[in-house]
This record gives structure tokens, C-alpha cells and sequence, in this order.
């Protein structure tokens, strides 16, 4: 959200308002991604056709959009186990097969956005330096009852929120926890040490340059190291079933091949 | 064009972003673990399963919500 309010001023697109809604829904295919969204970004204000189909591919190019649907994460792998041991774990050879066992299933719901423009940030010359926050709320079925939570992301000098960026790659890491904590033999004290950290440089261009890529729709690659540290040793969860259960993982499935997006609409209210 | 050596990323002593297993179908995001003017900020987040409800939308939730704002 914050891209297109940042691609829609320095466009000088009169863009007073906007907002973003995920449905997710469970998806079973061959690919094995877990899920899908549909997404529909409402504009509001004087936007004229063509300024929308520009707005409508910013979208289409946002980072994390990109990350998520475009293969833009270009990912190598490392395991590191308590032991000791580290070995790169990318590539992966083509004739490992996928880990057997059950992995979370992803329980339908929506991902509302609203922008606080409240938030925007400007200079003593009127100039915007700060996109502003936006305010998520979450709505996903859990076990016994409908569950909601809300999230606040975005770009702000004082640092109040993180980032579109890193905040969906934490979901990422996350989710490669959750599938490991499933799917590998950890003895018995479960899954307790398993962790997952991201390494990633900045982006040199910061912010600016991601806005001018999704306003062109150019695909901005980021290199990302993950480590996955595992509890144990080597002989007691080899690095081959580390790897063949990474290619359940839902995220990262997403991450490797897109397919996500089911369905996507920018309209003007 | 890509950003960044994956060689120079594994030199960073501190990496990014960092989530652990907690416990009780749980784990524990932190964004900005690398000591720095912003953040760290944590996130909660459930794994879904047949036995209780989960405390915090699942992890793909959290990765949508970063896609919505």
C-alpha cells in the first residue's frame, strides 16, 4: 500500500485514500503452495483510467509483491545444527522428493489494509519524505472460533513500525519454523533450538528505488540468506531431510516458484 | 539486478530477521535483530493444528499483512 501512495505522489496522481483486501483461502494443487489470495486494491480520488492501469501495475510490482509472486528472493540456504556442524544446503538436487508428513494447514480468512494518512510525513517545503503506516487487520478461522489480530507496517522516520519488506519476511521465516517443527524427527524435546535467521543487505536504492521499479514493473532481485538452525546433529536429522522438507513449506514454495495470486483488481471507488 | 553477495550476507554477525520455536505451536518472529537505530519488533504467530486454538494468525497471515501495507 504504502508503494502505490509513494508512486502515486511522486506521479502526481491526486490519490487521497486507499485500502487493500486479501482473501486467503486453503488451496490443494500439485504445486503444494498451501494457499492462495485474491486481492482487491481500492483507490480513492480523482484517478483518472490511465493513472489506475499505472497504479494497478506498481501494484503488480510492489516488493513484496514481487517477493511473493514474482521469484524476486533469490535464496541460498544454509543449515547449521547445535552440534556444531554448517554446510551450504543450496542447491538442491533435483531428485530429492518432498518430506512425507502432515504440515499446518492454512485456515481461510482476510487480510484488510487500511492506510493512516495521518502518517505521511513532510518537509518544511510541503515535499512527502515519509509514505505513512498502515493498519492490518487479520481475520483467519482458528480451531474453535473466529480469531482476529492487527498489524501495523510501514515507512516512518521514527521507526514506530517495520516495513512491508521485512515484516512479510518474517512471515516467511516463520512459516520455514513451522513446517520444519512439523515435518522433522526432533527427539524428545521436540522442536525447542529450531530457528531460522534471514540475512539480507539493504537495498541500495532504498525505498525510492523500489517505488520507481513497481511504477516501471521492473522485478528488483534481492539476495537473502537463511540459516536454519537445528537442534541435534547431523546423523540425527541429516541435511537431506532438512532440504526435502523445506520444499513443503508453503512461504517458501511461493518464494521459489510464485503462484500465489489468484486474482488481482485495482478499482477506483 | 540483484542486491547484495550471499558470501558478504553470511559474514553479517547478526542477520536480519530471526524466528524460533517457542512451544505450544508457537513461534517468535524478531525483525531487526541487528543492534540499530529502529526496531527489534516481534510477532507472535500460531501453527495451525487439530489440538487448540492457536494465539496469533498463522505465518503466512503475517507475511500477507506485509504484502497489504
Amino acid at each position: 500500500m504504502v508503494t502505490l501512495v509513494g508512486v502515486a505522489y511522486r506521479g502526481k496522481i491526486a490519490l487521497e485514500d486507499i485500502n487493500v483486501e486479501f482473501q486467503v483461502e486453503p488451496l490443494e494443487s500439485h504445486t503444494g503452495i498451501g494457499f492462495g489470495v485474491r486481492e482487491l486494491v481500492t483507490l480513492k480520488g480523482n484517478v483518472s483510467e490511465s493513472e489506475r492501469i499505472r497504479l494497478e501495475r506498481a501494484s503488480n510490482f510492489c516488493p513484496v509483491g514481487q517477493s511473493m509472486s514474482k521469484g524476486s528472493m533469490q535464496i541460498v540456504d544454509e543449515v547449521r545444527w547445535s552440534s556444531g556442524e554448517t554446510v551450504a544446503a543450496s542447491p538442491v538436487s533435483a531428485e530429492l522428493q518432498p518430506l512425507a508428513g502432515s504440515i499446518p494447514i492454512i485456515p481461510p480468512g482476510t487480510v484488510f489494509g487500511m492506510y493512516l494518512i495521518d502518517t505521511q510525513e513532510h518537509d518544511d517545503k510541503g515535499d512527502m519524505i515519509g509514505e505513512g503506516e498502515a493498519k492490518v487487520n487479520i481475520k483467519f478461522q482458528n480451531l474453535t472460533r473466529p480469531s482476529r489480530s492487527i498489524v501495523v507496517g510501514g515507512h516512518s522516520s521514527e521507526g514506530m513500525v517495520p516495513g512491508p519488506f521485512p515484516l512479510a519476511h518474517s512471515g516467511w521465516a516463520s512459516s520455514t519454523v513451522a513446517t520444519l517443527s512439523r515435518l522433522l524427527p526432533f527427539g524428545e524435546n521436540g522442536a525447542e533450538g529450531l530457528k531460522v535467521e534471514l540475512f539480507m543487505a539493504a537495498f541500495a536504492g532504498g525505498a525510492r528505488e523500489a517505488q520507481t521499479n513497481a511504477a516501471e514493473g521492473t522485478v528488483g532481485y534481492r539476495n537473502v540468506t537463511r540459516r536454519i538452525n537445528i537442534p541435534g546433529t547431523p546423523t540425527d536429522i541429516p541435511l537431506d531431510a532438512v532440504q526435502a522438507a523445506l520444499l513443503r513449506d508453503p512461504m517458501s514454495i511461493t518464494y521459489q516458484n510464485g503462484g500465489v495470486l489468484l486474482s488481482h483488481d485495482v478499482v477506483v471507488a | 539486478m540483484a542486491e547484495g553477495n550471499n558470501a558478504e550476507l553470511a559474514d553479517q554477525v547478526q542477520p536480519n530477521i530471526a524466528a524460533q520455536y517457542v512451544g505450544n505451536e508457537t513461534v517468535n518472529a524478531t525483525i531487526a535483530v541487528t543492534p540499530g537505530p529502529i526496531g527489534p519488533w516481534s510477532y507472535i504467530t500460531g501453527i495451525p493444528n487439530s489440538r487448540l486454538d492457536v494465539v496469533a494468525p498463522p505465518p503466512a497471515y503475517l507475511a500477507v499483512a506485509g504484502w497489504a501495507a
